[in-house]
């Protein structure tokens, strides 16, 4: 299954990946500290967006195929002021694009805010989150 | 009409805000108003990539980078596509041509002078508002600013909807999306 979750910092999007999605903590990588090979054989990922900001010369669709059949969590990082660093504004850029290509190629997007689950698409089995 | 579509960076709200004009101006003429001034590399590729998402979709284009009360269109049309209010704030409130302390009413007031100049009319605005920073004054008043012109334009659409990660989620006025 392939899942997108998204949502502000701290918001309780692993958790959710959690409850909702059968996951342990020891399914997760982390996007800060992952080799692109631990990346690429996770189940589930913790941080996209830490992860597309140290390997930024990675092409999209090379990251978008690693992702495939993930639990992917990724924090909005689009909603400020545009950056004055050039770089920070190409990691939000990129991050955006792939995100928005990420959640066509997934079954669920949720969004999750004050821990709350706002599905954007497809559906979980078992409920309303 | 008016429709207003709003979103954070890189998150598809201008394929939306396009696809939205055309469902809306079948076989009708359309106008893409220009508002970013085209600084740097990123901004021309910027522009560039905007460029090739409408190729094809038959729209006239014109820029105003300030003073949108001032444009006259040369003939009234089907629909016209405005972006966007973030670039055009920041020239009236930035720029030496801008209005400067007056930016929120001259932008509002140039909205609804092109509203009379067109048949629908889709407005790109952006949420600049979630990181949680502190600024030097003037970006927190361009800040607030935007936030007034937000809350103007949602209050006065006939539909309004945020795009995230390319997925929109309406607020209001589900059925024109």
């Amino acid at each position: 299954m392939t899942v997108l979750i998204i949502g502000g910092a701290y918001q309780g999007k692993r958790q959710f990946a959690k409850d909702r999605f059968g996951l342990q903590d020891m399914d997760f990588i982390s996007g800060e500290t992952c080799t692109p090979a631990a990346f690429a054989h996770a189940k589930a990922v913790d941080g996209l967006h830490s992860y597309i900001r140290r390997f930024m010369e990675q092409d999209n669709s090379e990251i978008l195929q690693k992702l495939n059949g993930k639990i992917v969590i990724c924090n909005e990082i689009g909603c400020g002021v545009v950056p004055v660093e050039q770089e920070q504004e190409l990691w939000r850029e990129k991050t955006g694009r792939i995100c928005c290509d990420f959640a066509k190629q997934a079954e669920i997007v949720v969004r999750v805010h004050a821990g709350l689950g706002h599905i954007l698409k497809g559906q979980i089995g078992g409920g309303v989150p | 009409m008016k429709i207003i579509i709003t979103g954070g960076a890189a998150c598809g709200k201008s394929a939306h805000a396009e696809r939205i004009l055309c469902k809306h101006t079948p076989g009708g003429s359309r106008l893409y108003m220009a508002t970013m001034q085209p600084f740097g590399d990123a901004g021309q590729a910027r522009i560039a990539r905007h460029r090739k998402l409408r190729a094809g979709k038959g729209f006239e284009t014109a820029e105003q980078y300030t003073g949108l009360a001032y444009f006259t269109a040369a003939k009234h049309y089907d629909g016209i596509l405005l972006e966007c209010i973030t670039n055009l704030l920041a020239n009236e409130l930035f720029s030496p041509e801008g209005a400067r302390q007056n930016a929120v009413s001259a932008i509002l007031e140039g909205i609804n002078r092109l509203e009379k100049q067109c048949s629908t009319l889709v407005i790109v605005t952006g949420e600049i508002f979630s990181d949680g920073e502190t600024y030097p004054p003037e970006t927190m008043q361009y800040i607030k600013m935007l936030g007034d012109i937000n809350r103007a334009l949602f209050d006065a659409a006939d539909a309004a909807a945020e795009s995230v990660c390319g997925i929109l989620i309406p607020y209001k006025g589900e059925t024109l999306l």
